[in-house]
This record gives C-alpha cells, structure tokens and sequence, in this order.
C-alpha cells in the first residue's frame, strides 16, 4: 500500500518536474560470503547441481563498527533507477521521517526510519544539495552508513512551482469531491504530497 | 460427324419450338442422321465458333509456305551451296540456339577435366579425330548450355550441324570468328566461364571432340528428350541413369541445392535475431546497472540467509516468454525444483509464484498443483518500478508465505549468467530470528523512528525490499535472456554457415560424380559403336 501509494504521488509530482541525468552506479564485486548451512543442505540432497549464489555474495560487506565516532557519515541514497549518491562523505543528513525532519551526524544510534514525501538535504562542508524524496525507508548503521532507499529523489530546482500549486488545487478539488475510500485515499494522498512540494519550494 | 452438326444446325432452324435437347436425343422419333454414328451419342451441344482471324491468316500463310517449299526445291536443285544451312559464311546476325542440358556443359575446371580424362584413357585411339574444331562446338553449345541453365527452356536448334560444318573448314579463324560471334552475342551472365573455355581450346581437345561426335551420334537418341522443358525431361532422365549406373547412392543436385538454400536463409534469420537481442540488451543492461544499488540496503540491514528454517517457503520463479534463448530458463527451473525438494518436508511446504511462460511451461508439467499464481508477458512494456511494485502487491495479497525466495538469473556478462537466490523474510519470522540471535541479532538494536510499532515497520519493511528485489531480479533476468539469446543465436549462425560448407562439398562432389558418369556413359557407348 505504501508504494502503491509513492508511486502514485510520483506519477503527480513528475508532471512539474523535469528529471536530470541518472548516474551509474557501481556494482560491488563479488565477495565470497557464503551461507555455509545452506551449501551443505543444498549438496546433501542435490549433489549434481551447484547451488545458487545469494544477494550478500554480490556484495561488498561493511565496515564494521569502529570504536571511536568517526569524523564522517557515509551516505548511499538509492533509486530503482540509479543511486544517486553512492558512499559518499558527508558531514550531515537531514532526512524527512514521518516524525518530521531528522538530521543525522556521524555516530547516530543505529535506526530504522520509514520517510514520508519532503526534503533530503545533504550537508558536505559549505555544500547544501537538497533532494526532494517520495516516501521510502532510511537506515542508520552504527558504522556511520546511512542507506536511504526511495522512489524518487528529485533535486529541488528542477521542480515548478507553478505545476505544483495546480496540482495542489486540483488534489484539494478531488479530495472535496472523492466519493469511494478508494478515490478519497488518492486524493488525499496527492493533496499530501503536493502541499510537501509546496513548503519544499517555499523554505 | 460434319454431317451430325450441320444436321443439329438445321433442326434447330426447322424446328425452333422444339427443345434442343430432344432434338438431341437418340433414339427419338427425329432423322436418321442422328442415329448414324453411335459413339456421338450423347454429345453436348456444339455452338460454332465464329470464324477467326487466326485461321485466315493461317490459311494464306499455308499458301505462301507450299509456294516457297517448291521454290526451294527447284533451286536448290541448281544452285546447292547458296541453301545450304550447314555452310556458315561469318556474316550471321541471328541463330537459334539449341540447349541440350546434358550437364556435359560444367567440364570448364581443370580438374573436372582431368578426372574425365584419366576415366577414359583407354580409349584414347578412337577419339583422335576432328580435335580442334570439334571443341568449339563443345564450347559453343556448353556455353549455350551455361546460360541457358537458368532459362526455362532452350529453343532447337542445329548447333550440331553448324558444328558439324565448323568441323569441315579447318581453319582457327573461322573457328574463332565464329566463337566470337557467340561470345558477343550472347551478354553473358557469367563472363569468366567464357574465358576458361577459349584458353583451354587450346589444351587437350581430345575428350570434348570424341563427345561431341558422340553427342552427334546420341543427338538423334536424345532428341526426343528436348521438349519444351528441356530441365526437367533430362534431370529426371539423367538422375535413375546415374543410380542405376554405378549401384553407389548419389543425391540429386537439386536437392542438395535447395537444402543449401533453407541453411542459408536460416543464418540469415539468426544473425537478425542476433543483432535484435544485441540492439535490447543495450537497452536493458544500463537499466539493470543502475537498479543494483538498491538492493543492497536492506541486505546490509537484513543480511541474507538462505537457511532459514520457515514453514512455508513461496518460490518466485522469474523467466523469460520468449524462446530461443540458451539454456537459462531451464537452469532457473532445474534450481527452483531443487529449492522446493530443499524446503519440502513433514512439515515444511513450498509454493510457487512463476513469472514467465517459459518456467510456467516446464513446472505445470509435474508440479501443477504447487503453483500458485502465474504471471506472463511481463515485458511487453519495458519494464519500469511502477509495474513492478503492483506485481509485488498482487503477489502478496494472494500468498501466505513465511520465507519469500526469488530465483532469477544475474547478469554478470554478455557470456555468464549466474542463477542466484535472494531471500525475503517475512515480518514474524524476522522477529523471531532478531530475537534468536545469529546474523540478524543486531537487528534489536535499531532503533524505531517514528510513531508506528516495530511490527508495523517491519512488514512495510518487507513489503517494501520484496518490491525492490523483485525489480532488480526482473531486470537483470531480463538482461540474461538477452545476452543468452544473443550467444544462442551466434552459435546457430555458426553451425549454419558449418553446414552450408559442407553441403556446397556434397554439391560439388555430386555434380563432379555425375559429369563423370555422363562421360563415361558417353565414352563407353562410343567405344562400343567403334569397336
């Protein structure tokens, strides 16, 4: 239902947004971290066959957690269609969760965080980038890693304001007129993110 | 019977109330003209035609051709050399040209050449008669025959008496003029063959010019055989000659052919499809590439555990609809039956969810009643997040699954492709194994932001990463199934084209076989008339 609903917001959002190039990502190479258990019970009952690889093998393991706060925060922000920022250093995150703007330092206590449409901005020295996200999760390892993983991160000047407060006022108008649970939902859902667009542009 | 219709002519004036048709019948009370010839009985109604021009013209032109037989007959008495057709003066603007089609044409290599010669080197004595002029109406008619392979037909001609008449001068160079002649007037397909020819009239004439007196000789057998569709009367003539020759098993040339013909056009067909699959694997690969990185959070949170024991484990099964591509959706296949026999117990059970025609192909054969749901043509939009995250929706709505486990095939070139494994847990079974202890043990202490329960989080937790996994193993499926078909579709190429050589050797070999025995044939009928 959650995505359900992000994607249907960033079907709205994208009528006033006019999205930029996607970055590569760099796939982590392979790393043999294998799940023992498994490859034993998979050769006992089929020897003839080599069992399948796992997700953690195609990935390059984490740091673990260091004992001093380290000076500063790695952050990886991921798309379906391209991570846009990918371990990269930083000084600060502020991220939208559902309790509202939370800014993350390095050593933060490890959290799991669910995001709802606003404003993620990324502090790097005198750098300020602001993206503004569809909802998604964040998490913050006790390492310093912070993982955000949305729908959509768009940066914030590539987005109209003027389409913006249209779809607004047309939202608000479906909202008025929504008869099913169904339609009321959507609309409040447009209405949600168009008046987080709306603030997004304003402050 | 020209008394019958002119009768029936005249009833139907006399009688016109009268029905033709009784007029017609025997046996009736009407004239005996009727009932004279028997086997007319019976006959429909003739309408004469109306006279046509075409009988006019032929009548007149009957006329005109008896006077000029007698005209000729009278001349030629006094004056022979003047009507003689065989006596070519070098100064011909037309001719007719007769194909024989008797496959002696093809003797142009020298090899070919060669092996007709040491066939009969035994008869060497009969054939040294009329060497050199013999061997340009060898030439002339063969490369009549060259060209006119194609056509559907060739016209009759005299080419053996005017060849006959080049034998009796013995001059070169009306023998070339008259080669010449040919040459310029034929615009020939195949300009090299011709040039073969004239530089080996010089070589050894003596097999050419003892076929063609042969071919002289066998022309009053043969003709008969020049019919209108000269190709066919002599093919078939010639392909139960060639069998029953020797005993040995030769395959007709023309079949050879048209094998060759459906090998090339399938090469043709796989290098298409290659460049196809190259062409949507570029497409593909960038998507695929870009959507990595986002599996990767939950699976630093999560970590991935294939050995989790659960009770009920949903096998999401990804694979292409298309065929033709390798071997990758029978491996993805041969992995998830395996898995289900791994997560199959006393009381353990493993549904499937199968996306793909091909796997829904393959499993609903034996294990029909564990499957679930089955989605196909997935790919016939290209494929994007919002397709896939309802997808998920559908999927979750309608399993109940304790361990969701996706098998798909990762993309790690354009030559390997690894089937792999990604495992989601389920909320309830996440919980239990954070509380266990092991891998997921760091789990408890993550703190919950915001204001919903550590469950509720949880579960769109799950729902959330089952959406995202599920998008980059669809992806890089589909990036497999690309490069697959496109390594399947070279390698057919490459065995096609493997093919096609071998069968341009048979063909060779066959034609080669028969222009042999066709000598031999010739060679051995001359040698019995000789001797």
């Amino acid at each position: 239902m959650l995505r359900r609903g992000c994607s249907f917001l960033v079907r709205s959002c994208e009528r006033g947004v006019a999205v930029g190039a996607r970055s590569f990502s760099a796939d982590a190479p392979a790393v043999a971290a294998v799940d023992s258990t498994f490859v034993e019970a998979w050769k006992k009952i089929i020897p003839n066959l080599d069992p399948p690889k796992t997700l953690l093998s195609y990935m390059r393991p984490r740091p673990p957690t260091p004992s001093s706060i380290p000076s500063k925060l790695t952050v990886n922000l991921a798309l379906p269609y391209s991570s846009v920022i990918s371990s990269k250093e930083v000084d600060m995150v502020i991220i939208p969760a559902t309790t509202g703007q939370m800014g993350v330092l390095p050593g933060h206590v490890a959290t799991i965080a669910e995001l709802k449409p606003g404003i993620l901005s990324v502090h790097e020295g005198n750098d300020l980038t602001k993206y503004f996200v569809s909802g998604g999760f964040a998490f913050i390892h006790s390492n310093s890693h912070t993982d955000i993983v949305t729908i959509e991160a768009i940066p914030i000047d590539r987005i109209d304001s003027a389409l913006v407060q249209k779809g607004l006022a047309e939202f608000t108008q479906k909202l008025n007129s929504a008869s099913t649970d169904l339609e009321k939902a959507e609309a409040q859902i447009g209405v949600d993110v168009h008046s987080a667009l709306n603030s997004a542009l304003t402050s | 019977m020209g008394n019958r219709s002119k009768d029936l002519l005249q009833v139907e004036h006399s009688h016109p109330s009268s029905s033709r048709e009784s007029s017609l019948l025997v046996g009736k009370n009407d004239s005996k003209p009727l009932q004279q010839k028997s086997y007319l009985q019976g006959n429909p109604i003739t309408v004469p035609f109306p006279k046509s021009e075409v009988l006019g013209k032929v009548k007149d032109f009957i006329g005109v051709i008896s006077e000029a037989n007698r005209n000729l007959r009278l001349y030629a008495k006094d004056k022979p050399e003047e009507y003689d057709i065989e006596v070519l003066t070098g100064n011909e603007s037309e001719y007719i040209k007769m194909d024989l089609m008797l496959g002696i044409a093809d003797l142009h290599t020298p090899e070919s050449l060669a092996a007709a010669e040491a066939a009969i080197a035994g008869c060497q004595s009969v054939i040294n008669r009329n060497s050199t002029s013999s061997s340009l109406e060898f030439e002339g008619s063969s490369e009549e025959e060259e060209d006119e392979e194609e056509d559907d037909g060739g016209e009759d001609d005299d080419t053996r008496q005017s060849g006959s008449h080049v034998r009796h001068k013995d001059s070169e160079l009306q023998q070339d003029d008259f080669l010449s002649a040919l040459l310029r007037s034929h615009q020939k397909k195949k300009p090299s063959k011709i040039i073969e020819l004239s530089v080996q009239s010089g070589s050894d004439c003596s097999i050419r010019s003892m076929a063609m007196a042969t071919l002289r000789r066998e022309g009053k057998r043969l003709s008969p055989l020049i019919s209108p569709r000269p190709i066919e009367a002599l093919r078939s003539a010639l392909v139960p000659y060639q069998e029953e020759a020797h005993g040995l098993r030769y395959i007709s040339t023309q079949a050879v052919r048209n094998r060759m013909k459906s090998v090339k056009s399938i090469q043709k067909i796989t290098k298409a499809m290659k460049m196809v699959a190259a062409s949507k694997l570029r497409q593909v690969q960038s998507k695929a590439e870009n959507s990595r990185g986002i599996w990767q959070p939950f699976t630093a949170l999560l970590g991935d555990i294939p050995s989790v024991d659960v009770k009920k484990t949903v096998l999401v099964t990804i694979s292409s609809d298309k065929g033709l591509c390798g071997g990758i959706n029978s491996t993805s296949v041969k992995i998830s039956r395996a898995i289900h026999k791994l997560n199959s117990g006393p009381d353990k059970e493993a549904k499937y969810v199968i996306l793909g025609e091909k796997a829904k192909v393959q499993l609903v054969r034996d294990s029909k009643k564990h499957i679930e749901l089955s989605i196909t043509e997935l790919q016939k939009n290209p494929l994007n997040y919002t397709q896939v995250s309802v997808l998920a929706d559908d999927i979750l709505k309608n399993v109940q699954f304790d361990a969701l486990r996706i098998v798909f095939n990762k993309f790690n070139s354009v030559v390997s492709f690894v089937p792999t494994m990604a495992t989601i847990l389920s909320p309830e079974i996440v919980e239990r194994e954070a509380e266990a202890g092991g891998k997921l043990g760091a789990l408890d202490s993550y703190e919950i932001e915001g204001g919903e329960t550590k469950s509720e989080i949880l579960q769109n937790l799950a729902e959330f990463q089952f959406s995202c996994v599920l998008f980059n193993a669809v992806l890089e499926n589909a990036c497999s199934e690309q490069g697959a078909r496109m390594s399947a579709m070279d390698s057919s190429s490459r065995n096609a084209g493997e093919m096609l050589d071998r069968l341009t050797l048979t063909y060779n070999r066959t034609r080669q076989a028969s222009i042999t025995t066709e000598l031999i044939e010739i060679i051995s009928g001359a040698s019995a008339l000789e001797g």
